[in-house]
């Protein structure tokens, strides 16, 4: 109840401002690479026991933030039981899609090699790239891949 | 006590704090919120990031040996996530010890008086009783420190330091390890050495091995003064993943000490071939009876194999773990350990405790010397001890801890009964049969913990 | 006298082969990154409880002619 509120508190204050909260739920059966064709999409693999997402997810929406709508943000959820995800969610604002993989099918069609694992998508649906891992020292980094995988 | 820096530099190189997130206050949704409609897109928005702050546990110990030692153990440990696998801990521990410690003579039916260890002073005791000293109360701090770090892809690399300080005592600790995780991550081999160095300056000094204890005021029969060791441990383990709910972790260590390994305020009693009674021969003083202090030697080599195994059962957790020692002492020793935390309501748990363990005596361990058994003062080449920790004994742990875990901080409490025996020598004769040479020693001990 | 000389040879071969073979097994024990959600539960942490492991390491330190055991890595998240 209380982080609902704080969710519709910070909708309503940001509504006038511009930012775009688009974020939506989606299983792994729904889930489409193809639909964000014409966007460059990072796929982050995530579950709420892994520690290191904790800092990945402050970052991924300063990217939503910084690039709009030229990136599409993906993040993938693992965890068995939906409600250790959506406990893990209520610490963070997402303004990007959700989407959850409890069996993992989608973690093995990707052949995830570690936790959290992020792939970078140009706009044709092609694969830049991987990352796994998330430390704070790997940011900029991050920053620069994603940058120039925009401008391009 | 002396060996207890390695002990720690090893629980130095062993602490891994458990990274736990903390949830949002409204306040801090605000300033979120705040953040975010004030910054201009591109820069950073002043998104919550956590485990930037430290994180800090304590813990006590308050333990008791029935007529015997007390001790009062505050711990404080903080960890830092420098990032999300980088870490530093730090960690004071306080050790106050007071009370009587068993000195390895024998009781008698007769009274018996001996010299503290000053040489200044004397403690009497009664007929039928364990001679016990309460000379000794000690105050020992002392502080960890470890830096965790990745340094490959897969490899982890933990340092660490130790300084320990007593008014007597001194030890100085540092250790390093590496971890390489192979098998997705599946299976970890790791490798770590640690090296301390002691040194202390017993009060009194050192006695002479196997030297008489003379009355009190006279000029004890002692040895220089200032007593070192160096300890040098190399552990190599393997951790395995099971599967989602199980796995076990197995460790070969070898550790090498050198140097002053005698307990200096220990000895041994003569006594009468004939009669068992303890000699009193003393023509100062009657009632102080004849003591060889004792000897050790200069080194020591352990081997010891440690298996765990935690399976978690639903929602309850089993850990088991088993250790095999052995040392050119003559010491083998096996412990067997089980721990089961069940939770109840609301991040709760019961955690019941159970703990095996058993020793065989050193080859010198010696309850008493008959007559001229007893080896010459002075000659090191000998060795004997009757400090019944180096016996043949048993001990069984039973303890219940109870406890709340919730995602940002969690306490327990916990009770433990510990009961050590020992079989009575099969040497005993004549007066000595009448005695309770190895008394059972029933400590018991509480525990509080406090993650903030 | 051969046979003897083969058994021989075999016996110390044996902890050579059942190292290698259970290596190969260890590959073949272990779950997938993303199925570590119960592994990474504090509880289930080798040393899930530092400073008890501590306290009462020091008890029985203190008590007995043993110490040590516990080395550190593995379990857990896998995370990184």
């Amino acid at each position: 109840m209380k982080h609902l509120c704080q969710r519709l508190a910070i909708s309503l204050l940001l509504l006038g401002s511009g930012h775009s909260f688009a974020q939506q739920q989606i299983a792994a059966e729904n889930f489409d690479l193809a639909h964000y064709r014409g966007k460059v999409v990072y796929l982050d693999f995530w579950a709420s026991w892994c520690t290191p997402c904790r800092a990945s997810f402050p970052f991924m929406a300063e990217m939503a933030a910084t690039h709009d709508d030229d990136l599409a943000i993906v993040a993938i959820n693992v965890d068995e039981h939906r409600a250790d995800a959506q406990g893990f969610l209520a610490d963070y604002e997402t303004p990007f899609d959700i989407v959850f993989d409890p069996a993992g099918k989608l973690a093995g069609e990707h052949q995830v090699p570690g936790m959290p694992t992020s792939f970078l998508f140009d706009r044709d649906g092609q694969l830049i790239g991987s990352h796994v891992g998330f430390r704070k020292k790997d940011m900029d980094k991050l920053r620069d891949w994603i940058a120039g995988a925009v401008a391009n | 006590m002396a060996d207890a820096v390695s002990e720690v530099a090893a629980v130095a190189v062993t602490d891994s704090g458990k990274a736990t997130g903390k949830a949002s206050s409204l306040g801090a949704t605000l300033a979120m919120a705040t953040a975010a409609l004030l910054s201009s897109a591109g820069s950073q928005a002043g998104f919550l990031s956590d485990d930037s702050d430290w994180q800090v546990s304590a813990g006590l110990l308050v333990y008791n040996e029935q007529d015997r030692v007390s001790a009062v153990e505050p711990v404080i440990s903080a960890r830092k996530s420098l990032d999300t696998d980088e870490f530093l801990n730090l960690k004071l521990t306080v050790d106050t010890l007071t009370g009587a410690s068993a000195t390895g003579a024998v009781s008698s039916d007769q009274p018996q008086t001996f010299t503290r260890p000053s040489g200044n002073g004397q403690y009497r005791i009664g007929v039928d009783t364990t001679p016990l000293d309460d000379t000794f109360k000690d105050t020992r701090l002392t502080l960890n420190a470890g830096w965790e770090r990745p340094v490959a892809e897969e490899l982890t690399l933990n340092l660490g330091t130790a300084l320990s300080k007593e008014y007597d005592y001194l030890s100085l600790g540092i250790s390093g390890g590496l971890a390489r995780d192979i098998n997705a991550g599946n299976t970890t081999l790791s490798g770590g050495l640690s090296a301390s160095f002691d040194s202390s300056e017993p009060v009194g000094g050192e006695p002479v091995p196997f030297a008489a204890m003379l009355p009190s005021g006279s000029e004890q029969i002692r040895q220089g003064s200032g007593s070192d060791k160096q300890v040098l441990d190399a552990i190599f383990g393997v951790t395995q993943i099971i599967n989602q709910r199980s796995l076990f972790q197995l460790n070969y260590s070898i550790s090498h000490a050198n140097g002053y390994l005698t307990d200096p305020y220990k000895f041994i009693s003569v006594v009468d071939p004939v009669s068992g009674e303890p000699i009193f021969e003393n023509n100062e003083q009657a009632d102080l009876p004849t003591v060889a202090f004792e000897n050790r030697p200069d080194s020591r080599t352990k081997h010891s194999i440690y298996a765990q195994y935690k399976v978690s059962l639903d929602d309850k957790v089993l850990d088991t773990s088993y250790r095999f020692l052995t040392d050119d002492w003559g010491i083998n020793s096996h412990t067997l350990d089980f721990r089961y935390r069940i939770p109840v309501s609301k991040g709760r748990y019961w955690q019941p405790h159970l703990r095996f363990y058993q020793q065989s005596a050193a080859d010198f361990y010696t309850p008493f010397y008959i007559g001229d058994d007893r080896p010459d003062p002075g000659d090191s080449a000998r060795y004997g001890s009757a400090d019944y920790r180096l016996g043949d004994l048993t001990g069984l742990t039973l303890g219940l801890e109870f406890g709340r875990r919730t995602a940002s901080n969690g306490w327990s409490v916990a009770a433990e009964y510990y009961l050590q025996s020992s079989e009575e020598p099969d040497n005993k004769f004549g007066a000595l049969l009448d005695q309770t040479l190895s008394p059972d020693v029933d400590i018991f001990f509480l525990r509080f913990v406090r993650d903030f | 006298m051969n046979a003897h000389r083969k058994a021989l040879k075999f016996v110390r071969l044996l902890p050579v082969l059942s190292l290698i073979t259970s290596l190969g097994a260890c590959s073949s024990l272990g779950v997938k990154p993303w199925e570590r959600g119960t592994l990474a539960k504090p509880e289930m942490a080798l040393d899930s409880q530092p400073i008890v492991s501590a306290l009462d390491d020091h008890v029985y330190f203190s008590k007995e002619a043993s110490s040590g055991g516990r080395s550190f890595g593995g379990g857990g998240c896998g995370c990184n």
